[in-house]
């Protein structure tokens, strides 16, 4: 099991940027998917998070992650909408078919009958572009920066020593539990316990919790004996420093930030 | 990491009291424990949203992938530190790698705001919390705050809404799946402080 989006080595001015212009341009991009109501803005927002995620120049077999997620993101949003959405003013929606009629006894009672509507299924196709925008500046930001450099990023923006030691064990540890997971996992099909999934996923919980546990205690010795903690000034092998590029982009997502945030409150 | 029971049934355990571990701030051996839990719940946040994802409309989703899974890990995470911050440092860890990893950076709310309940259940019921009739309320109050959160935050800032219809049977059917993932998680955590304690 790993991440769907993963870490795609490159030389191209997204690459190059510093980790927190990229976390910056993903905390903005997510506050601006909440804000703006405008499907036009909307549309504008999702184009606008694309540019740096076709300047990072995504690879074949990546792109095609990606565009297998929008159709699912664009799938779920519609039939979902289609079947929920209910208009606070104006007109009822156009019905194009019901699930439960309102005459169906007990369900029809209960939901008031439920219908597929277009312009339901409009609205939530639109939404798509909402979710997406998000998902773009998170693919951007995992697919051209290593998980050290995030770190860094992380520690540059004064996250405390302590929190940062933890996200930085808790990535390391990542592997070492699926790989545990794996073996927990081969020993119970080998025993014929668990052909079930749900029944390998119940019956490893336990011994994989355990098992990690009892390697906690080693490493906190080792951390210990390290001089854990004991130094408030610390030196960090990955460095990060921003550079005109960063600069640039910080101008760049300055002026469209407040461009949309003007035009989403002009109405 | 000891609890108060334990130190009465154990008179040697008293003068443990006075050692790190027992203080109320983290030692070196709860932070590992708090980063362990974290990756566990790094990869079950990752598969829940990947199958979630994929699954597009699959109703058992939610229940199954957001609750179940991750409430196993984060009471079993609580149960073992026993100290209060312990839930949101988990909630953090994982919200911050986890989510942001698969594109659904609003999630973080949702495991932020259930971390600091359960911080203040500790808090409140104190070693009270960690019984099967003590844990239930805690259990209860994070089932009812994922569905809540899930809806109205985190869907609801992604535009997309649902009747109340939906929503309200969905509560008790999140507590089907949120209270026998505390149970599980004591138990676990109680499991776990024998190993560490070992």
């Amino acid at each position: 099991m790993r991440p769907i989006f993963q870490f795609v080595d490159g030389d191209t001015s997204v690459h190059r940027l510093d980790p927190r212009t990229k976390i910056l341009w993903l905390g903005i991009v997510t506050i601006l998917a909440i804000l703006i109501q405008r499907p036009d803005l909307l549309l504008a927002l999702f184009f606008l998070t694309l540019v740096p995620l076709v300047i990072s120049r995504v690879p074949m077999h990546q792109l095609r992650l990606i565009l297998f997620f929008y159709t699912f993101i664009f799938i779920g949003t519609t039939i979902s909408q289609g079947f929920f959405y209910q208009p606070l003013t104006g007109p009822p929606p156009d019905v194009l078919f019901w699930l439960i009629p309102p005459d169906t006894p007990l369900l029809g009672a209960f939901t008031g009958g439920v219908s597929f509507t277009l312009q339901g299924a409009l609205y939530g196709f639109i939404q798509g572009f909402r979710i997406l925008s998000m998902l773009n500046a998170s693919v951007t930001l995992v697919m051209t920066t290593p998980v050290n450099r995030i770190m860094a990023g992380l520690r540059e923006l004064r996250l405390p020593f302590t929190f940062m030691f933890m996200l930085t064990t808790a990535v390391r540890f990542v592997p070492t539990i699926i790989e545990e997971y794996r073996t927990i996992a081969n020993a119970l099909k080998v025993r014929g316990v668990a052909k079930n999934p749900l029944r390998l996923v119940q019956y490893s919980m336990s011994p994989l919790i355990l098992n990690s546990v009892r390697r906690c205690s080693q490493l906190a010795l080792a951390a210990e004996s390290r001089a854990f903690g004991s130094l408030a000034e610390r030196t960090y092998y990955t460095s990060v420093k921003f550079g005109t590029g960063d600069r640039v982009s910080w101008t760049c997502i300055g002026i469209s930030s407040v461009l949309l945030v003007w035009l989403s409150l002009a109405g | 990491m000891t609890s108060e029971t334990e130190i009465n049934a154990d008179p040697g355990a008293a003068e443990n009291k006075k050692t790190s571990l027992n203080k109320p701030y983290f030692s070196t051996t709860d932070i590992i424990v708090i980063s362990m839990f974290g990756a566990l719940g790094i990869v079950i946040g990752i598969l829940g949203n990947v199958l979630h994802g994929v699954s597009g409309l699959l109703f058992i989703g939610p229940f199954l992938l957001h609750t179940l899974l991750p409430g196993i890990v984060v009471f079993a995470c609580a149960a073992t530190v026993r100290k209060a911050g312990t839930a949101t440092m988990y909630s953090l860890i994982v919200s911050l790698i986890a989510m942001p990893l698969m594109g659904v950076p609003l999630f973080i709310v949702m495991y932020v705001v259930q971390g600091l309940l359960i911080d203040g259940f500790t808090l409140a019921m104190k070693d009270r919390m960690w019984s099967r009739w003590g844990i239930i309320p805690a259990a209860t109050v994070y089932g009812i705050a994922g569905i809540l959160i899930l809806y109205y935050v985190v869907l609801g800032a992604s535009g997309l809404v649902f009747p109340e219809w939906v929503i309200i049977p969905s509560i008790p059917l999140n507590l089907v799946f949120a209270i026998p993932a505390a149970l599980v998680g004591l138990q676990i955590g109680q499991r776990a402080i024998t190993t560490l304690g070992g």
